[in-house]
């Protein structure tokens, strides 16, 4: 599924840390498939499965979080909303393996960064989080092949 | 010079959906004006006008999204409902990300509708207010004499009176009187509240 050409992202500076990513998706494979999928651009997931774990291991400097929309415990809009109560404005982007226009709204009207249905998800997901992490300079079209 | 009232205005190729939105518009009292073409609204609409705009996502020629994208790059404020017969989720979002407050999908409520409608036109009023309050102030600080101007970037810069006095080779008490004089003309009723109308006069968007 996260099958890819990893060079073609391997122009980053090697001697700055490594961004940091946090994800929340209940599915195993996924998050393994985002931790190599991320680590081809240089940046580093923490992977919870439930939006309380993802909450209780927050960390600020974070530089998105990737949440699945049907989590066990809440919603991935829920998880987005917790965030902003605390006072966390991480760019949020919304996985969604099952995931209909109106959702799609409500999710963006939340604030969300983007919502991106899982079968077509790892070139919009490595642009972005390329682009909020300084690493993998290629755009979203770049990436379509 | 009166201004015209917040109005819906309607943007559908098809007439049928044209008529049936004015008509529920026009039941719940709302002024409406449509459109058969992104092309036509583009060319009549003026930009300050306040109102919602409900458009169709899908025409010939140019589209809904496309129109956005043109109001956008002419900076248009106007809130935008868009209204899909068979949308999609990269569709939403996309026109989402591109400042759409709303997206719907046929068949829908007409108070679902119209909810949204008004959810645009209470947004839109909010922005142009605070839109007039900005220009407001832009006003008041061109109207300040340029020693005043002076003193207020220097002020709202955070430094005391004492080194804006040193600043500009006066006394001291001449500083606080052009201060006193900056508050007055901003109508500031507070150092915090100045510097707050000196950051929202420099905002672009």
């Amino acid at each position: 599924m996260l099958m890819m050409s990893r060079q073609r992202y391997m122009h980053f500076d090697t001697d700055q840390p490594s961004p940091v990513v946090l994800v929340a998706d209940p599915d195993d494979e996924v998050r393994a498939g985002l931790r190599e999928s991320l680590a081809s651009i240089g940046v580093q997931v923490r992977g919870y499965r439930r939006g309380a774990d993802l909450l209780r291991g927050i960390e600020s400097q974070a530089a998105c979080v990737i949440t699945e929309l049907k989590l066990e415990d809440m919603t991935g809009i829920e998880l987005l909303s917790q965030l902003q109560a605390r006072g966390l404005d991480l760019p949020v982007i919304l996985l969604a393996s099952d995931g209909d226009v109106e959702t799609a709204v409500e999710a963006m009207q939340a604030g969300a960064l983007d919502f991106i249905e899982k079968c077509n998800y790892e070139r919009l997901l490595l642009w972005h989080v390329g682009r909020l992490t300084d690493r993998g300079a290629l755009g979203p079209v770049a990436l379509q092949a | 010079m009166k201004e015209k009232p917040a109005t819906v205005f309607v943007v559908d190729d098809d007439e049928a959906v044209r008529t049936s939105l004015r008509l529920l518009l026009k039941s719940v009292g709302l002024p409406v004006e449509t459109f058969e073409s992104a092309t036509t609204f583009l060319e009549q609409y003026d930009g300050n006008r306040a109102g919602c705009l409900v458009l169709d996502i899908r025409m010939p020629g140019m589209s809904g999204l496309d129109l956005q994208l043109a109001l956008n790059e002419r900076h248009s404020i106007l809130p935008i409902v868009f209204i899909t017969g068979h949308g999609d989720v990269p569709m939403a979002v996309e026109a989402m990300q591109a400042g759409a407050v709303d997206f719907i999908q046929k068949p829908f409520r007409d108070q679902d509708l119209i909810d949204r409608i008004n959810r645009g036109l209470t947004k839109d009023g909010e922005m142009r207010e605070a839109l007039r309050a900005r220009d407001d102030i832009r006003v008041r600080i061109s109207e300040l004499t340029p020693r005043e101007r002076e003193v207020l970037d220097l002020v709202t810069a955070g430094k005391a009176n004492k080194v804006i006095a040193g600043d500009l080779n006066v006394s001291q008490r001449t500083v606080e009187i052009h201060r006193a004089r900056v508050m007055e003309k901003m109508n500031a009723n507070s150092l915090a509240h100045l510097v707050r109308m000196v950051i929202e006069a420099q905002r672009e968007d």
